[in-house]
């Protein structure tokens, strides 16, 4: 085993490899697409592995120094053409301007003057000065005065490219082109370190080609990068390398055993090819399902985009509908006050009774419509407060008395309850609060009570002002109360008594307190009356200042 | 006492809601001119007509009624007129663009009536 680690047959044998890899894929790509500039390109670099990798294999069996001479000058040819042909590949993957392609031009051209005096016999000992016997190779050649050119070649073209990768991985913005060069540069930097382990014995430096071998790995990482680039999946690869590494050495080891150590190496190859190939299976299949699962998500973005969409056109759409719908209601209500008001002569007293009548219709309407736009309001996110300290007192007062006449009209017992004026100041949007919550739940509780008592007041408790409405009205259903507070939540027994509740009130009300970090709650029993109670947070001693010296 | 004669000037592309506002005013002895649109109102208006209040409606194509009143009150004889502003869209931020902008007040064009217009046009031009 140590012996073959030393020997040229181990040399040849990983070249042979090499040359395999290259050329499966470098053909497996281009066939992929071969009007694609990357995979011509690629291809075209594999094809100058795959050269010189055979002139190695060739190089590295032959028996005199004329064939090992003869075969090392084909290497070169492979060898120089990496260089470029990897310049091009770089220049394919990252789209780079047509200015700086002219230093490919640049690079092939000179490729070609290190071809030309490697391949002109009697320029050749410039570039490679015959062969030698150091450590175990032996014909090994020696460099000649322009092969230390070439090296600088290679090592300029290598910075070149490490250049143009970071600058393109900086420029772009695309994931997957990101991923790719990443994946390049890793390549690029295996194959630098690996190849250059060759460049020693030309230079008389005993240092063996130890890592020659993962050249290979160049190529292969570079064409996973062009297949699979839409998943870059680092340990799938890995696992694969690994496989195949592993089964290249069990092989030479059975290839190069002895008689009685082969059945136990062809057992322990085969035992790996099976496990290799289940190992193999496995990550490829969960790959598959990595792909599947990135497929679904962009799939799932897709979807809740257009929803999101959909949801914008339908509040859009509700937007519109409800101005529009506002715009017709305004001109008959004007129509039907102008008949009441007699602006177009004497009427008769019925048909100023229905006049108004019908006006008064029209303004549920409106009403309803109102609620609808300000829940797509609260909905959207579009309405503003306008934060203050009120006196909530004073507010609450105004609406309670908004609705005395109703609850007289109705024979209601009819209460108020609350601290002097000024000794309740709470920070809010007096307009949305008073308009949207306080309004709200004592319409409901004068609404829904057919019979009884309706009851506001205000205490305090700590930091916390408590507005409650209390109704012997039909209450609610825990069926009901459950969606009381959502958009839309219309009760069965509210729709009995209103039938034209449109179920946003509470919502908007909620939202609304919601907005001031409130609460909003309801305690009720069906048949015997509700309660609704909203906790604001009182302001300190200093904003009621402010409002004493501004009232 | 002897009662100037009031006009007020009705610039709404509604012609309904502007009639029967119209005949109602006219009901006060209130003289009414319409414009259905900006560019009309502000060529009556250029014609040195006597006009004591205007009545502007901010919803209207072409010319809304907040650059309407932007140009009235970069001319000195117009900028003098109270502008009594009417929308159906009576949010907070228009209300406070239009007293920002110089109107009197924003009305809800669908609450309010007739006579409630009257009667606030006796109350800012009247006598």
């Amino acid at each position: 085993m140590n012996t073959f680690f030393f020997s040229t047959d181990f040399y040849a044998l990983s070249a042979a490899i090499n040359c395999a890899a290259s050329m499966g894929i470098g053909l497996f790509i281009l066939i992929q697409n071969p009007r694609a500039s990357l995979n011509r390109s690629f291809f075209y670099f594999a094809s100058a592995v795959a050269v010189w990798s055979v002139g190695y294999a060739l190089w590295q069996l032959s028996t005199d120094a004329v064939d090992a001479l003869l075969w090392a000058r084909l290497l070169m040819v492979g060898a120089i053409f990496t260089a470029p042909t990897y310049l091009h590949f770089v220049f394919s993957l990252i789209g780079t301007q047509h200015r700086k392609r002219s230093f490919l031009f640049l690079f092939y051209a000179l490729s070609l003057v290190f071809v030309f005096f490697d391949l002109t016999p009697t320029l050749s000992p410039l570039f490679i000065d015959g062969v030698k016997n150091i450590l175990f190779f032996p014909f090994w050649p020696k460099a000649g005065p322009l092969y230390a050119y070439y090296l600088l070649m290679w090592l300029i073209c290598n910075c070149f490219v490490t250049y143009l990768l970071v600058v393109g991985y900086r420029n772009s913005s695309d994931i997957v082109l990101r991923r790719q060069i990443i994946f390049v540069f890793i390549a690029m930097v295996i194959a630098s370190v690996s190849g250059s382990t060759n460049y020693f014995l030309w230079y008389g430096i005993p240092i063996p080609p130890y890592a020659n071998i993962f050249v290979m790995l160049y190529v292969l990482v570079i064409g996973y990068a062009v297949m699979r680039h839409h998943l870059f999946n680092f340990k799938a690869i890995s696992a694969e390398l690994a496989t195949f590494a592993l089964l290249a050495v069990l092989l030479f080891r059975t290839v190069f055993s002895t008689p009685s150590d082969r059945v136990v190496n062809a057992s322990i190859l085969t035992l790996s090819i099976i496990g290799g190939f289940f190992l193999v299976r496995s990550i490829i299949k969960e790959e598959q399902q990595r792909e599947l699962i990135e497929r679904q998500k962009k799939e799932l973005e897709q979807t809740n985009a257009n929803l999101e969409l959909a949801n914008q056109n339908q509040e859009n759409l509700i937007h519109f509908i409800t101005h529009e719908v506002k715009g017709y209601f305004t001109k008959s209500q004007v129509g039907f006050a102008a008949i009441a008001d007699e602006s177009y002569g004497h009427v008769s007293d019925a048909l100023k009774s229905l006049a108004t009548r019908e006006r008064d219709e029209m303004q549920q309407g409106v009403d309803m419509v109102s609620d609808i736009l300000g829940a797509a309001n609260f909905k959207k996110g579009v309405v503003s407060y306008s934060m203050r300290p009120f006196d909530l007192v004073k507010v609450a007062h105004e609406v309670y008395a908004e609705f005395e006449p109703a609850a007289k009209e109705k024979r209601l017992m009819y209460s108020f309850a609350a601290p002097r004026v000024g000794e309740c100041i709470v920070m809010g949007d007096k307009v949305q609060m008073a308009k949207h919550v306080l309004y709200n739940l004592v319409d409901n509780a004068v609404k829904y009570t057919p019979a009884g008592s309706v009851s506001v007041a205000i205490t305090m408790q700590g930091g916390v002002a408590r507005f409650a409405v209390s109704d012997t009205g039909v209450g609610i259903t825990p069926e009901d109360n459950k969606k009381l507070f959502t958009e839309g939540g219309r009760g069965k027994d509210s729709l009995a008594i209103n039938a034209h509740s449109t179920g946003y009130g509470l919502y908007i009300a909620k939202s609304i307190v919601g907005a001031h970090h409130g609460t909003i709650r309801v305690s009720s029993t069906p048949g015997k009356g509700s309660t609704f109670t909203v906790d604001l947070q009182r302001v300190g001693d200093a904003a009621i200042a402010g409002v004493g010296t501004e009232s | 006492m002897t009662e100037k004669q009031l006009t007020v000037l009705m610039i709404d592309d509604d012609s309904l809601f502007s009639d029967v506002v119209g005949q109602r005013l006219r009901r006060d002895s209130i003289e009414c001119v319409y414009a259905p649109s900006g560019a009309v109102a502000l060529g009556l208006l250029s014609r040195n007509s006597h006009i004591d209040m205007i009545l502007l409606d901010i919803r209207m194509p072409d010319m809304d009624g907040f650059t309407i009143l932007r140009q009235l009150k970069k001319d000195a004889y117009t900028a003098t007129i109270p502008v009594l502003l009417f929308s159906n869209d009576a949010t907070e931020e228009n209300i406070a663009l239009g007293k920002e902008l110089g109107a009197v007040q924003m009305m809800e064009k669908v609450r309010v009536t007739p006579g409630e217009i009257a009667e606030t046009v006796h109350a800012i031009v009247g006598a």
